[in-house]
């Protein structure tokens, strides 16, 4: 297939997520899966639940993806950004500040809010070399969270704000979503089709990006700098570019987490064990693809969320009902599966499960492969 | 003689002990095509990459069209040491005022609670007598404010802790006078050290601004957008790329861009599919009884409109696979004449090929292509004809002269001397860094000290049959 995208490549690929697309619009009126479970193992799960984190996961990973994928930048501090999201939706929507402006307004305030930080981290950092950026970027991830921390009468500290109202949306629109479930379901929804719509949106525009110069120039950077900015293109500021883009749509998503938790919790909740969860999702799905990201976000909170807790319940009631073993809580062993899984992707498949022809091309080529 | 369109001024380039290039003087003519010859390690690439800005030079001047190849001081540059100096000082006055102090003050309207040490011994005598079976911790009892910044009392019993608060709190004035007075008093130093924290920042905002600014005034981006392109004598295509896409990256800084949001070919996108939503929506709710009436049917309408215009725009960019229509029209002229160019190279069959498949002359002939693909005024090439077969050697020179006819002015380095004296109107001729000779081919052929360098006697006179072997309009492709 040519890399080159013309109109053919993007109808073929949009068939797969249409499709995707169809199945998840759908999905909180037809719980397919959960019914499916429940009749296999006699355990009620709420799929549709965790797939909402399952969004605003996959948004995170694919900010990131604009940074780490794109433009090469090694980032190890995203849930600072995401935090700086979810702090500023605290503080312009919950009713003990003066601004309140709502769901809405967050959501264009958090992006800016997020960007402009990034924008401040970049413009001095971004001429240091791959590692020097990491540690800088874990630096401010570190120093975000305590300061969050201790700004204790802007965010509160460890308590976080709260509550967060939830999103408004017309009466008539509210009732419909809600359906028979009254009010909780109703917000469930709310969250579920807001959070869709951010990734569908999210994921489009990405797509054109990839086709467009914007993605030209990342691949040129990617492939060779020096020779790229003999031509005239400007590495430090498509740099950037991609990293102010990618901090404000992690700002976004940070808004939606929020918004969904009802609270902004607590800043110790975003961690460098946070940041290295969303790398994670890239590695596992490949670096630089949009579908790899969201594959890795649903693998890695679909482990966490759905499965462990499935696989815990099963277990513990196959021991014996009350036994509440440490070692038969399957949550317990997530973090051996999730470094063993690292470890053979690595080995076995270092481009991801899902990679975008053009890094699996690149990494071949680094590795020894044919020219 | 008319201004030279390149011309480098005592041009030197040291690498710590090292000197490559040394008082190296160079004037290219425009319409001219000039060469740089030398021995292998006479610095020949490091003045073409002194000369685009990769290497900045210890000492001596690159003038482009008359003007110094570094970015000038203008006033736009000042104003953004200044905004930067302003946005930093602006930060660390935030910081030096403590934020969460002014955001009480400000945002939650909290008056600063008046602490009172008088208060705060008072508050300790209560709960010692109030807690009579107090046990001590490392045997000392000790008093200290909410804070833990002062200490009231450090005593071994409880009945002496008690015995000295009162002491303290004897001392103390019931009121809490004193510590507004020192507030008052800190006040005034808290000014100084915001003036302080103000002026550091804006300072090193300024400074930190100018730095980079001093680093960044000759990249090789600068350089390439005054019209300046190269090829590298080790190529450096970008290989995971298709050849059109080379070419494509290179033009990317002369495609049209901000295309404004009035323009005609977005309004549709949002505005067609948001009023038609808003109106159905609108009325359906203004008609329904129970949907809240007239008012919430104004705001649903809003409200779907705005939901439905996002999703039309991208509904419509997606069906185009571009941004904006204009986006898309002006990928298509990139595209035409990308393909154009690798025609002039003769690469346009292999425009889809990924460029790390291409044989090696070709691969040459793309990285030319993707250097005129940013409009250069002058060309630089790095031994171009390196590695090329003597047939793939004839069409370049044949190329190169096509390339000087187009009006672009080149500058080439080349061991293949058939290439430098069949096609150069000057020679420079470097030997250890040191410019040894300059002049026309012919002057260079007889120049005793080229001779006895680099060109021997034996290659002197074989140049000589260069010129006449060579068919002059050959066709680009071989």
């Amino acid at each position: 297939m040519a890399p080159a995208g013309g109109t053919l490549p993007w109808r073929r690929w949009l068939r797969f997520e249409t499709i995707a697309l169809a199945i998840l619009l759908a999905y909180p009126f037809l719980p397919v899966l959960d019914w499916g479970i429940e009749a296999a193992t006699g355990q009620a799960v709420r799929i549709d639940r965790q797939l909402v984190n399952v969004f605003i996961f996959g948004l995170l990973a694919l900010a990131l993806n604009v940074q780490v994928g794109y433009a090469g930048l090694l980032q190890l501090g995203v849930a600072a950004f995401f935090a700086i999201g979810a702090m500023t939706t605290g503080v312009v929507t919950v009713e003990k500040y003066p601004f309140q402006v709502g769901l809405w307004g967050a959501l264009l305030l958090a992006p800016v809010a997020a960007g402009a930080a990034g924008l401040l981290l970049g413009a001095p950092t971004l001429r240091l070399r791959g590692d020097y950026l990491a540690i800088v970027t874990l630096g401010f991830g570190e120093v975000m969270r305590v300061v969050l921390l201790n700004l204790e009468n802007i965010t509160d500290g460890p308590r976080g704000l709260n509550p967060i109202p939830e999103p408004w949306l017309p009466p008539a629109l509210r009732e419909q979503l809600g359906g028979a479930g009254g009010a909780s379901e109703g917000q469930l929804r709310t969250m579920y089709y807001l959070a869709l719509g951010c990734l569908v949106a999210a994921v489009v525009c990405f797509r054109l990006l990839e086709q467009s110069r914007a993605g030209r120039r990342f691949v040129a950077l990617r492939e060779d700098a020096l020779a790229a900015a003999c031509m005239g293109l400007d590495p430090a500021r498509i740099k950037l570019a991609a990293f102010a883009g990618g901090a404000a749509l992690a700002g976004a998503a940070g808004c939606l987490y929020a918004t969904n938790l009802t609270t902004t919790a607590e800043p110790n909740t975003y961690d460098f064990n946070y940041s290295i969860m969303v790398l994670c999702c890239l590695i596992i799905g490949g670096l630089g693809s949009l579908r790899g990201a969201l594959l890795g976000a649903l693998l890695l909170l679909g482990f966490d969320n759905v499965a462990s807790p499935l696989l815990t319940r099963l277990v513990q009631q196959a021991i014996g009902g009350e036994s509440s073993h440490v070692m038969a809580s399957f949550s317990n062993w997530r973090w051996i599966v999730f470094g063993v899984a690292l470890v053979l992707m690595m080995r076995w498949r270092p481009e991801g499960l899902w990679p975008s022809s053009r890094v699996r091309e690149e990494l071949h080529e680094s590795s020894g492969g044919p020219a | 003689m008319s201004r030279p369109l390149l011309e480098v001024r005592q041009l030197t380039l040291r690498f710590g002990g090292l000197t490559a290039v040394s008082d190296v003087d160079l004037a290219v003519q425009p319409g001219q095509i000039a060469a740089v010859i030398g021995p292998n390690g006479a610095g020949k690439t490091s003045l073409f990459n002194a000369i685009t800005g990769i290497y900045e030079p210890t000492s001596g001047d690159v003038l482009i069209d008359g003007l110094d190849a570094r970015e000038p001081l203008t006033r736009r540059t000042l104003a953004s040491f200044a905004g930067s100096g302003l946005l930093l000082g602006v930060l660390v006055l935030l910081a030096a005022a403590n934020v969460d102090t002014l955001w009480a003050a400000v945002v939650k309207q909290q008056a600063p609670t008046a602490f009172s040490y008088a208060q705060a011994a008072d508050d300790a005598l209560t709960f010692l007598l109030a807690a009579p079976r107090l046990e001590p911790k490392l045997g000392r009892f000790r008093v200290v404010t909410f804070d833990g910044t002062v200490v009231l009392a450090t005593e071994k019993t409880r009945e002496a802790g008690l015995v000295r608060l009162g002491e303290v709190r004897a001392q103390l004035p019931a009121s809490a006078h004193p510590v507004w007075v020192q507030a008052r008093a800190s006040a005034a130093a808290a000014r100084t050290l915001r003036v302080v924290a103000f002026l550091v920042g804006l300072a090193l905002g300024a400074a930190g601004a100018h730095a980079v600014w001093r680093r960044t005034r000759r990249t090789p981006t600068t350089v390439a957008r005054r019209g300046v392109a190269r090829t590298f004598q080790n190529i450096r295509l970008f290989h995971n790329m298709t050849v059109l896409e080379n070419v494509l990256v290179a033009m990317d800084r002369h495609l049209g861009h901000r295309v404004p949001w009035t323009h005609a070919s977005r309004l549709p996108d949002l505005l067609a599919p948001a009023a038609l939503l808003a109106v159905a929506i609108g009325l359906v709710a203004c008609l329904r009884p129970g949907m809240g009436g007239a008012e919430s049917g104004v705001a649903t309408g809003l409200f779907c409109s705005l939901g439905a215009g996002i999703f039309g725009w991208l509904w419509r960019i997606g069906r185009r696979g571009s941004f904006s229509a204009a986006a898309l029209v002006n990928e298509a002229v990139a595209r035409t004449e990308a393909l154009e160019l690798l025609r002039f190279v003769g690469l346009d069959t292999k425009a889809g090929a990924l460029s790390k498949n291409l044989a090696y002359g070709e691969q040459r002939r793309l990285e030319i292509a993707r250097a005129l693909a940013t409009r250069p005024k002058l060309l630089l090439l790095d031994e171009p004809a390196a590695g090329m077969n003597p047939s793939e050697t004839v069409s370049l020179m044949a190329l190169i002269r096509q390339i000087r006819d187009t009006g672009v002015t080149v500058l080439l380095i080349e061991h293949h001397m058939r290439v430098v004296m069949g096609i150069s109107d000057r020679i420079t001729v470097l030997v250890y860094g040191k410019r040894i000779a300059e002049g026309t081919p012919d002057e260079i052929r007889a120049n005793p000290a080229v001779i006895e360098a680099y060109l021997g006697a034996e290659d002197a006179s074989t140049a000589d049959a260069a010129p006449t072997a060579d068919p002059a309009g050959e066709p680009a492709h071989a």
